[in-house]
């Protein structure tokens, strides 16, 4: 009895074994999923630091905005009628009289030195 | 191949074309034919328009000491189609303080987007914001305020809701303070937050630029002090006083009374935002004849010691001129005609120099056009010069000692300035620095309008000025300090005339007279317990130069002299 062959039925035997080209599709389908994978990750680490710059954004605005309200509360605090109120309940009250008291032991030409010394200024 | 099997294929072979077909022409009609209301519809739904406003500039007096800031308001508006009303009414009315009915009425008939509640605190914004609720929007904003409430309230103007600066240095430098003011696109996820995918919006706008002015807020508030003692005591119906350094031009205090919170501007009668130190001219009267003498001396055509018979009155132009006190006082030196102000004299050293010459320095003394103050709003007053159809011969008399003619007070400090300077005008300037961020400063530089008259003649005048005050003056006598300067007493015109009995009194001095560093303008309108400037201005004068000589650490003449 003639044992039919590839041949015998129109076919050709390729000349490579089968073997290989499993490994070749494993492959490409594990680089395929690789891929998918790294996008995956690097979609979801897009959208993870996107929404974490969001919050610091959020926080930094309203930093921004806490510090505008305290810079506020700091001037009212410091305005000349809060002062002069709180000047007039410590007991302070307008200087009537100022009398300045020449000081001759210093050279007239050294004052502007000494004064922009004394204020820090240049 | 069968027959029938070839016609069962023609048969779904073509069900699959047709419904192929049917997908093609619906993405056709979705992504091409219908594609920009699809995607108009889609921006609705995924995106909104965002309007960042930039943080306005804020400005500080020339100690650092915060004049005008801003403060977070936040608003609450909701969307009515998606909004869950009632959760919505639960959570919002007791924050928002709305009632309930009410919240629950605006939301439900609504068909666009809600204005629940605005000038809202910072707080009670972030309160709203973190409740979470879908379609409903807490969106902060700048506001606009003024810590020293009515301190300097006509020289920094203020901003309306919209943003715009008006008046003062809000209104002149609004431009520059207001920044840029950004629109964006933002996307937002199903929460109706802001998508991590899409490229962030930009940051907060750049704010404006911030201004440091040359005004001290301490000589400010002392000077508001001492006007409105000024209007309590005398009866004054409002008022005017400007502090400014000679040397430079910059201005260190000015106020007018009545003012106004910049706070409340709504709440304030627009007629009280005028700044009338630089908008409002008026006849400066005797004050002067600092400038006509100023003429005379450097013209040569009198000294210090020059004797002339003062009758009781003179005719110039078929008008006849009289003094103050309606008498003549005889043989008078030009220190006397100062002294006793004296408008006989002053008409016979005008008609003496002639039209040409005497305009030519009253309008080198800067009077009928604007000093350039970096104030919006300011007036050029009026001055008619021989030429001008209305001018007449007479106008010559009556311009030398400050009638026929308007000026602002700024205008009249800034001439009497260039006299306490050595004869050299500066511009006048209230803004001393604009800073665009760190180290990003950019320094005014006080600018030399011109030398009006010698250095010799602005000693001498400055002498002649110091003893009038010293021998007619006594109320602005400053103890320890030598002050020159001059009174007036000045007529209001109304149409046909004068409105008598009421006066404008004024005084203008500066000092130390050696070496001046500090000179001030008062201006009381209409006072009732005397219509002089000798009597309700120059004492105002004599308190505040005492307070503001100590403040800015500037030792007596005396102490000077002694040393």
């Amino acid at each position: 009895m003639d044992v039919p062959t590839f041949e015998s039925h129109g076919i050709k035997q390729s000349s490579q074994p089968t073997g290989p080209l499993v490994v070749k599709l494993a492959l490409l389908f594990a680089l395929t999923g690789l891929v998918a994978g790294l996008y995956l990750w690097q979609a979801s680490e897009i959208a993870v630091t996107g929404r974490r710059i969001e919050v610091l954004r959020q926080r930094r605005q309203d930093l921004q905005r806490e510090n505008a309200e305290l810079l506020e509360q700091i001037a009212t605090e410091g305005s000349v009628p809060a002062v002069q109120d709180r000047a007039a309940r410590l007991g302070f009250s307008p200087a009537a009289q100022v009398d300045y008291v020449p000081v001759t032991a210093v050279p007239p030409d050294t004052v502007p030195a000494l004064r922009a010394q004394w204020l820090g200024t240049k | 191949m069968g027959e029938r099997t070839r016609r069962r294929l023609y048969v779904l072979c073509s069900v699959l074309v047709i419904v192929v077909a049917i997908l093609v022409g619906q993405l056709v009609r979705l992504q091409v034919l219908e594609q920009k209301q699809w995607e108009d519809e889609g921006d609705l739904i995924r995106s909104r328009t965002l309007t960042l406003t930039a943080q306005r500039g804020r400005i500080w007096d020339r100690n650092g000491d915060l004049l005008a800031d801003n403060i977070a308001r936040y608003q609450v508006t909701a969307d009515p189609g998606p909004v869950d009303i009632n959760k919505a009414v639960d959570q919002l009315a007791p924050l928002l303080d709305i009632p309930p009915n009410e919240m629950r009425a605006d939301l439900a008939g609504a068909h666009q987007q809600v204005m629940l509640a605005t000038k809202l605190s910072r707080t009670t914004g972030e309160a709203v914001r973190n409740l979470d609720l879908w379609a409903v929007y807490a969106t902060p904003y700048w506001q606009r305020s003024y810590p020293e409430h009515q301190l300097l309230s006509h020289v920094l103007g203020f901003v309306n809701a919209q943003g715009q600066g008006y008046y003062g240095v809000e209104g002149q430098y609004d431009t520059m303070l207001r920044g840029r003011q950004e629109v964006v696109q933002e996307s937002r996820d199903a929460y109706a937050q802001p998508s991590p995918f899409d490229p962030a919006h930009p940051d907060e706008p750049r704010s404006g630029v911030d201004l440091v002015l040359t005004i001290d807020r301490t000589m400010q508030a002392l000077a508001e002090a001492e006007l409105a003692r000024a209007l309590a005591e005398t009866g004054a119906k409002s008022g005017t006083i400007i502090a400014m350094d000679p040397r430079t031009g910059a201005i260190l205090a000015m106020t007018n009374l009545p003012t106004f919170d910049p706070n409340n501007y709504t709440e304030t009668p627009t007629s009280r935002f005028v700044n009338s130190a630089v908008s409002a001219p008026y006849e400066p009267g005797s004050t002067f004849k600092v400038l006509t003498m100023a003429a005379a001396l450097q013209e040569g055509r009198v000294t210090p010691n020059t004797v002339y018979n003062d009758t009781a009155w003179i005719e110039v132009g078929g008008q006849v001129i009289r003094n103050w006190d309606r008498k003549g006082h005889g043989p008078s030196t030009m220190i006397d005609l100062l002294a006793n102000s004296l408008n006989v004299g002053a008409a016979m050293l005008a008609t003496q120099m002639g039209g040409q010459t005497f305009y030519r320095y009253v309008q080198a003394f800067g009077i009928g056009r604007p000093t350039g103050i970096d104030l919006q709003g300011e007036a050029s007053g009026s001055l008619r010069v021989p030429g001008d159809l209305d001018w007449h011969e007479s106008d010559l008399a009556t311009n030398s000692f400050g009638q026929g003619l308007s000026t602002t007070p700024l205008q009249l400090i800034s001439a009497v300035a260039a006299v306490a300077n050595d004869g050299v005008q500066m511009r006048p300037y209230v803004v001393a620095q604009k800073v665009d961020g760190p180290g990003q400063v950019l320094t005014a530089k006080p600018i030399p309008l011109g030398r009006v008259i010698s250095a010799q003649t602005a000693h001498t005048l400055t002498d002649m000025l110091e003893q009038a005050v010293l021998r007619e003056n006594s109320a602005a006598h400053v103890p320890g300090y030598r002050i020159a300067g001059k009174t007036g007493t000045a007529q209001i015109p109304i149409a046909g005339g004068y409105d008598d009995p009421w006066t404008i009194a004024s005084f203008v001095g500066y000092g130390p007279a050696s070496n001046p560093r500090l000179i001030i303008l008062v201006k009381l309108d209409r006072p009732t317990s005397s219509p002089y400037g000798g009597q309700t201005a120059s004492p105002v004068f004599a308190r505040l130069a005492s307070r503001l000589f100590v403040l800015m650490g500037v030792p007596p003449d005396e102490a000077i002299a002694s040393r």
